[in-house]
């Protein structure tokens, strides 16, 4: 009896810290007066910054001389692979202390290396033979962000209610915060204006 | 190009040589024609109205091919408007190059396979069951135009600057599979200018022209080439050189660093004397810089990055043996990654023709760093022939480089190179000789090249060296400059023939 009385307890507690209802951020993103793709909308809150991915895959390809995705947010403990689909040697480094500069050495065609990202930050992936070869990876602490489309709309799904601090990343423009209160079922619409 | 200009001295590289294609193409300036100009005692030189008109007529024509190099290439587009590789396999130029034609690590990959490894967008035509040709005409034309600055300032002497806008070079490039386990690369220059004189010179001899065999065997990738090429260096001269300038220490003999021609014929450039005198004397004897007549066999093993070559060449650089003795050659190279380390070994029995034996060596470490953004590489060579003069009296010489290229984004590198060589003092005059040199040459390079299109890219460097006899005290500075625009392309793409050849009649 005493055993079911915890269990009820702790079920209560658990489902009132846990998001039972959530809601939709979405809108679109300009930069300058252009409608514009690529960048990363995401949101911080202290209170799921503890989210983490264990084991979650990701993958990030190397075709036609080029990083694909360009862009990848991942959650931190992601374990993102690097694919090469071009037949030709290709190399994957960073510089960025947040990834403790690795280097997965160079590689051929049909081979994958793969790291664990755990530390969150803006991971800028190289190759080593190719200059012009250039990625970002950004590790976030929670799963609430979105890649915006190429006609500048974006949407994060399933966010629960509470107060966020919404960031908007994109390599050519300036930093971008504000401060959401996402209700607790709904969507809501966030037009989102950032300067280069 | 050489580089050097002195009386005692007779510094002469093969960008001078019109057999040597690829030098010609990087060659900025031409001191050692100005030497002989000056030996002639031929300064300064007067133009008559004929060579003024011939001049106008021939820079004319370069522009007009220059235009029209321009039209095709931006025209064609940058599928078609690419040289034979990059066309037979779809590929962009940077896939092997970071600035052509200096390979990058996926480029010596490429080579390392023996020119395999790229599924061919064109097709190949099956001849049995081991051997293909090519589906489309597998050439490419490069050729260059530009201005050369140079001066020469000798003992006592400080000659004018003399400028030209040179046709610089014509090159035609061929190369591809021949099946799984064959492949060919060839390329001959049928135009090349004398720098220095603007004179246009026809060309009849290959600069480079192989057939190899390649197999993977027990982890190993190994080669096997016949023909024209180039010997294993740590640093090739055509592909891993960015600058204009060939190497000072792959161009230096015994007999440029005397100044003076070998002791018999066999080493002289008896076309070049009969053709109007083109480079004194003793020029085409062996330099390590040029491609050789041989056979090589080699081996890298992906896994260590081991590799090793091991050849035969006949030492006589692309000319036919000039005597009975064959020449041997061993390079042992180690990667650590994308960096090298290597130790390359030349001997010949006999360097010289019939009449005189002299055994030369050629032994130095060399090294290679690469990163995305910056590459460094060296090389050293100990020099050494038995017998140079004839006299007995042996003589060693040795010479180094440093080279470092910069690229401060993907279409824009620059470079910087020092180079030095000197030899301890040489005297035969005992054994009734008369040479006696004590010589040290620098020179430091620097410059830029600047991609406007893939194939398309413009030039300029400027060097100054100096050429110092110990024993005469005679100092020759000179320097020269080059702007110039280079490019490889192919100006008509017809439909690949097993397209052709298989395509339905209409009804």
């Amino acid at each position: 009896m005493r055993g079911a009385v915890r269990a009820f307890i702790l079920g209560a507690v658990l489902l009132s810290t846990s998001p039972s209802q959530a809601a939709t951020i979405s809108g679109t993103l300009s930069i300058g007066n252009t409608r514009t793709g690529g960048a990363i909308v995401y949101l911080e809150n202290t209170q799921h910054a503890a989210d983490r991915s264990q084991g979650t895959h990701a993958v990030m390809d190397q075709k036609d001389l080029a990083f694909v995705p360009r862009v990848l947010p991942v959650v931190r403990g992601t374990v993102v692979e690097f694919t090469n689909s071009d037949d030709v040697l290709h190399n994957v480094f960073t510089p960025s202390a947040a990834a403790g500069k690795f280097d997965l050495g160079t590689y051929s065609q049909g081979e994958v290396r793969s790291i664990t990202l755990t530390e969150p930050g803006e991971v800028l992936i190289l190759c080593n033979i190719h200059m012009e070869m250039e990625a970002h990876i950004l590790v976030l602490n929670n799963p609430y962000f979105a890649v915006v489309a190429q006609d500048g709309s974006y949407q994060i799904l399933a966010v629960p209610s509470g107060t966020y601090v919404l960031r908007v990343w994109n390599e050519r423009v300036l930093p971008y915060t504000q401060t959401l209160q996402v209700p607790a079922t709904g969507t809501l619409t966030v037009e989102l204006q950032v300067e280069r | 190009m050489a580089l050097f200009a002195d009386p005692h001295a007779v510094c002469k590289s093969r960008a001078d040589d019109p057999a040597d294609t690829n030098a010609n193409r990087g060659s900025g300036g031409n001191f050692s024609t100005l030497t002989e100009h000056i030996l002639r005692k031929e300064l300064p030189i007067r133009l008559e109205e004929k060579e003024v008109a011939y001049m106008r007529r021939r820079d004319i024509l370069i522009r007009l091919l220059l235009l029209g190099n321009t039209v095709c290439v931006l025209w064609a587009g940058p599928a078609l408007a690419i040289p034979v590789f990059a066309r037979v396999y779809d590929k962009s130029c940077r896939a092997c190059h970071t600035v052509y034609p200096q390979l990058n690590p996926a480029g010596e990959d490429f080579r390392a396979h023996g020119l395999h490894g790229f599924t061919p967008v064109v097709k190949p035509l099956k001849v049995g069951s081991l051997f293909e040709v090519p589906g489309t005409l597998p050439v490419a034309i490069s050729f260059g135009v530009g201005e050369d600055i140079s001066k020469v300032d000798t003992p006592g002497q400080s000659n004018p600057t003399t400028t030209h806008f040179n046709f610089e070079f014509l090159s035609l490039l061929a190369g591809g599979e021949l099946g799984p386990h064959l492949s060919f690369l060839a390329d001959y220059a049928p135009i090349i200018t004398n720098t220095q004189t603007g004179e246009i010179q026809v060309n009849t001899r290959l600069g480079l022209g192989f057939v190899q065999a390649h197999a993977e065997q027990w982890g190993w990738l190994t080669n096997f080439k016949i023909g024209l090429f180039e010997l294993p260096l740590g640093v090739s001269p055509r592909v891993h050189r960015l600058s204009v300038q060939p190497y000072l220490v792959y161009g230096l003999n015994a007999f440029s660093v005397l100044g003076q021609p070998p002791p018999v014929h066999g080493g002289h450039d008896e076309e070049g004397e009969a053709a109007g005198g083109y480079g004194p004397p003793g020029t085409n004897a062996f330099i390590v810089g040029a491609t050789q007549v041989g056979l090589e066999l080699s081996g890298l093993q992906p896994t260590t990055g081991l590799s090793w070559a091991l050849g035969m060449a006949s030492g006589s650089n692309n000319r036919l043996d000039n005597n009975a003795s064959k020449d041997f050659y061993l390079r042992v190279s180690q990667a650590y990654g994308l960096h090298k380390v290597g130790v390359f070994l030349y001997y010949s029995p006999d360097l010289l023709g019939p009449g005189v034996q002299d055994q030369a060596l050629r032994l130095g470490p060399d090294f290679s760093l690469y990163s995305r953004r910056f590459q460094l590489f060296g090389q050293f060579l100990a020099d050494y022939d038995s017998n140079p003069t004839d006299r007995g009296q042996d003589l060693w010489y040795y010479g180094a480089f440093l080279e470092g290229n910069y690229r401060f984004t993907p279409a824009v590198i620059s470079l910087l190179r020092t180079e030095y060589a000197w030899t301890p003092r040489f005297d035969d005059t005992a054994q009734g000789g008369h040479s006696r040199v004590r010589r040290q040459l620098w020179r430091v390079t620097g410059g830029g090249q600047w991609l406007l299109l893939e194939n398309l890219k413009f030039v300029a460097e400027v060097t100054y060296g100096e050429n110092h006899e110990g024993i005469s005290e005679h100092t020759v500075k000179n320097w020269s400059a080059t702007i110039r625009l280079v490019t490889a392309f192919w100006p008509l793409t017809p439909p690949g023939l097993n397209e052709w050849l298989t395509r339905r009649r209409p009804r």
